[in-house]
């Protein structure tokens, strides 16, 4: 009996090597071009008509058959992405038991997933229908490795706050009631309406019913940046290499596969887009239809996400101009661009004064007049840069990552410079205005870098790589066509290297795009963190956050640090406060060694019912160097976590009573009235 | 001979092809209205699912399709009724249009001052879809191009099984991957205790509480200690039960201390106090 064990293993490992060796196979007859010149005539074709076709109809034959096996390919490649996933799966429960294979699995899982589907994708002999399925295989994978990230739940900061106003939605039936951390979400409530009404036409949970929204979202928007990348370059190879190189953007993988507005309103905006540049093409009798769906979707990303609305009109805009710009450019489409930019500015104008203007500069405005500040500070010589590839003092990600990440800026850099003198050939010969306008947006990138010697410019960077990279794919797709084609005349020796130096230079994206926008420890799951989003979410954090819910007055104000404040927030029904209350910080009412006079005033001042004091702060350095928010003291700049002491002074206060004892958190009761 | 048979084939050809042109017109107006009809029904019965409040087995897919896909694929074969098969783009243009309807569904549902709930919802999506199909099946047919033949899905057993199997292969991942997550949950050890006022005005009492989160069983001694004096018990939790009880003031007036205690760790275990003014 125990030597069969073994004999089944080997047998099994077998057949496994086999069926990936021949989904390899599959692959690989598309990627070398075979299905051009099949080694054998096609089989209907014989059993039908024995050869004596028309020309046409052979053409159309032969098509047929290499559309039937880049599909069948790009299945192969499908199933071999969904392993990829599988061996996510097994990094992530790695990193949750923190052994050590679990960030080789996570490289290697990566490649997996994106490198058979690239492969398919790009071919040269392969119909839209594989290059899209395979597209859409690799969007959906890599959205994927983000749903294993977290399968039970909310855990990114984005998505707890948004949870936060789906259960206001969820419990009140109402729109734009207060989100205590966040102003504008309840004012662009696409996002939390849509998930809401599918969790309760279906009956799932909020969770499952979010996702489904999202992944959703990932369909269109990679079919929208195929479709538009095609109306760009005139190529379907080329736009499948276009909508890749999107896909390595820094915030593709985790951000906007998040549950927060921007990962719906993008894709509809992007569709939008798509819309308005084919009203120009499309016949008469089709163009109403065109237009009153163009109209529609920009109202849904309107309702759903300030950035992008304001990119979608700003996109029209330019595309506008551009056209105007542009003297081959048929006068019928100009006046339709004019007509879709103005509508589209109207919308966006009209909802920002109309409605949501005042939240969208309490959450937007600091953001960037901080990133503005630093900048300025940094020209001046009054302050220094920071140091990349650190996301906390005393935290620097690892060298090999930190080479990835700037051969990565390298390449793009390199690939923006070949790619746009491409760009220029190819929209003067279409006359394409999209195709200028992207460029035009490609070549904003150098700057989001320069944002990124400020710790404030980081975060406007970050938050602008899934705007830019629009432009930018194309670009590089470009400079990968022409790279590919100067290596091709230099004979077939060379040209074999194009498939290996495209693979290469499309992982070394990849992994940077992920190195520049998440930090390690963000990327997988694993024990607990303090004061980092995902890896402060723990099985005590949301005990407590339920007990809130439970027992205390729904919309109390409380003080608590970064992670438990979300998940009182989401799960606790809180009002979590922070900044400044009467020119002190918040977060000093939990740094001061004794209750007077600071944290009293504090509490008194900003009426806070609760304190949540949460005893591991004390115990562990912070991943991202903040315990409660940007406002407290030494920001970023703390070498030591928080004095044990100042977080035990609660308990000797006479007033103050610990309602709650979990452990690690307590709650005190502080005696203001719970909701003000 | 062979040069009059092109004259003499030409009427008939002629003729052969306005007959297809008919037979192909009318099959396409069948089918147009076979396609609003079922547009129709699918929003019909996950609208009725909805309010009946089916099982959640029936009302999931019917739900997804009527939020997701249905209003949307509707309004676009309203807008296009040349496009006939559901491929990917089609699908996505339909996903974008169902999310940007139900989205501004919504939005009109709460300033008309109706609640944002998915009974209401259901019924702004499924009137959406009905008054589409009934363009769709109103409208006179717009003969599209006529288009090559193209391999689909449905037709390909091989692309199918690949696609089906990895779709079994990431519900699979997705399926362990949270039972690790839930694993990585419970592994986490500790005991909740709790002690809040019930109601505001409820004659002063408080409500006591203990959740396990142990692992297992566990044994606690409760212990309540005032000005006036003391009392204690025992508790018995199962792995995630929950004991809640009221606190009566027996203590006298001012601050009582609850403390528990779990054989195996430092006395107190866990401590709360108890502020509100006992009466």
């Amino acid at each position: 009996m125990s030597a069969r064990v073994p004999k089944r293993r080997a047998g099994g490992a077998v057949a496994l090597v086999v069926a990936l060796t021949g989904l390899v196979a599959r692959i690989e007859r598309v990627a070398v071009g075979r299905t051009s010149t099949p080694s054998r005539p096609p089989r209907r074709l014989n059993v039908r008509s024995g050869g004596r076709r028309p020309p046409d109809r052979l053409r159309g034959e032969r098509r047929g058959t290499a559309d039937h096996r880049g599909l069948t390919a790009a299945a192969a490649a499908t199933l071999l992405a969904s392993l990829g996933v599988a061996i996510m799966a097994a990094a992530d429960e790695a990193a949750r038991r923190d052994i050590a294979v679990a960030a080789p699995l996570y490289w290697g899982a990566l490649l997996v997933i994106v490198l058979p589907l690239a492969v398919v994708a790009c071919a040269r002999e392969v119909g839209p229908p594989a290059r899209l399925l395979a597209l859409i295989a690799l969007g959906l994978g890599l959205y994927a490795v983000k749903v294993v990230h977290s399968p039970d739940g909310f855990t990114f900061n984005d998505e707890l706050q948004t949870l936060r106003s789906v259960r206001d939605l969820d419990t009140t039936g109402r729109m734009f009631v207060e989100n205590p951390l966040v102003r504008s979400y309840p004012y662009y409530p696409a996002l939390s309406s849509t998930t809401v009404g599918l969790a309760q036409i279906t009956g799932l949970p909020i969770f499952v019913a979010g996702l489904c929204v999202i992944g959703a979202a990932r369909v269109v928007a990679v079919v929208a940046l195929f479709a538009l990348y095609r109306a760009a370059a005139g190529s379907d190879r080329v736009a499948a290499i276009a909508t890749i190189v999107y896909a390595t953007n820094p915030n593709f993988l985790y951000f906007d596969g998040q549950f927060a507005y921007e990962s719906l309103a993008l894709p509809l905006a992007l569709l939008a887009l798509v819309a308005v540049v084919r009203l120009g093409d499309a016949h008469r009798r089709r163009r109403p239809a065109i237009a009153a769906g163009a109209l529609l979707v920009t109202a849904g990303v309107v309702v759903a996400h300030h950035l992008s609305a304001w990119w979608l009109a700003a996109m029209l805009i330019a595309l506008a101009l551009v056209s105007g710009v542009i003297r081959r450019v048929p006068e019928r489409r100009r006046l339709m661009v004019g007509a879709a930019a103005a509508l589209s500015t109207a919308l966006v104008a009209a909802w920002y004064f109309g409605v949501a203007g005042a939240a969208t500069r309490t959450e937007l405005g600091p953001t960037f007049r901080t990133a503005t500040d630093a900048l300025v500070e940094l020209a001046r010589g009054r302050a220094g840069t920071k140091p990349p590839f650190s996301a906390a003092p005393g935290r620097s990600d690892p060298v090999l990552e930190k080479l990835v990440g700037l051969g990565s800026v390298a390449l793009l850099g390199l690939a923006l410079l070949v790619g746009l003198w491409q760009v220029v050939r190819v929209a003067q010969r279409r006359r394409s205005p999209l195709t200028l306008v992207l460029a035009l947006l490609a070549l904003t990138y150098p700057a989001t870098l320069v944002l990124r010697l400020t710790q404030a410019g980081t975060e406007a960077s970050n938050r602008s790589a899934e705007f830019v990279f629009v432009g930018l794919g194309l670009v590089v797709a470009f400079a990968a066509g022409a790279v590919g084609h100067w290596l091709r005349s230099r004979g077939p020796a060379v040209a074999r290297l194009a498939l290996p130096l495209g693979l290469a230079g499309l992982a070394v994206l990849l992994a940077g795009g992920i190195t520049i926008g998440f930090p390690p420890f963000e990327r997988q799951p694993g024990p607990y963190l303090v004061g980092q989003g995902s890896r402060s979410v723990s099985a005590e954090g949301k005990a407590a956050a339920q007990f809130a819910a439970q027992s205390l007055p729904p919309r109390s104000r409380i003080a608590t640090d970064a992670g438990n404040r979300l998940l009182m927030l989401a799960y606790g029904g809180m009002n979590p406060q922070a900044g400044i209350a009467s020119g002190l910080a918040v977060p000093d009412v939990f740094f001061s060694p004794t209750y007077d006079p600071v944290p009293r005033t504090v509490v008194e001042a900003d009426k806070l019912a609760y304190l949540v004091v949460d005893l591991r702060l004390s115990r562990q350095l912070s991943a991202t160097g903040t315990y409660y928010d940007r406002e407290e003291p030494l920001a970023r700049q703390r070498t030591s976590p928080v004095d044990p002491a100042a977080l035990a002074k609660f308990d000797a206060v006479p007033g103050l009573a610990r309602i709650y004892d979990g452990g690690n958190i307590r709650i005190f009761g502080t005696g203001e009235p719970p909701v003000g | 001979m062979a040069a009059n048979l092109p004259a003499l084939d030409a009427p008939d050809l002629a003729f052969a092809d306005a007959a297809r042109r008919v037979r192909t017109l009318g099959r396409r107006r069948r089918s147009g209205a076979r396609e609003a009809v079922a547009l129709a029904a699918v929003a019909l019965v996950a609208l009725a699912a909805t309010l009946l409040d089916a099982p959640v087995a029936v009302r999931a897919p019917l739900g997804l399709a009527l939020v997701l896909l249905v209003p949307g694929h509707a309004l676009a074969r309203l807008g296009d009724p040349s496009r006939r098969s559901l491929t990917a783009v089609s699908l996505a243009i339909a996903m974008a249009l169902s999310l940007s309807v139900a989205a501004l569904a919504a939005l009109g549902l709460d300033a008309a001052g109706l609640s944002v709930v998915g009974d209401n919802l259901a019924v702004v999506l499924a009137a959406v879809t009905l008054a589409a199909a009934a363009g769709i099946a109103a409208r006179r047919t717009v003969a599209g191009h006529a288009r090559s033949p193209r391999p689909t899905l449905a037709r390909s057993r091989m692309p199918a099984l690949f696609l089906a199997a990895a779709a079994v292969v990431v519900g699979a991942s997705v399926a362990l991957s949270h039972v690790g997550a839930v694993a990585d949950d419970r592994a986490d050890h500790f005991t909740e205790l709790w002690a809040v006022p019930t109601a505001a005005g409820a004659s002063g009492a408080v409500q006591l509480g203990v959740r396990n989160h142990e692992g297992g069983s566990r044994t606690y001694r409760l212990t309540v200690a005032g000005p006036r004096g003391a009392g204690a018990g025992e508790i018995t939790l199962a792995d995630g039960a929950t004991w809640t009880a009221p606190l009566d003031p027996p203590f006298g007036r001012g601050p009582a201390t609850v403390t528990l205690d779990l054989a195996g760790h430092a006395s107190p275990y866990r401590r709360v106090t108890v502020a509100v003014p006992l009466s």
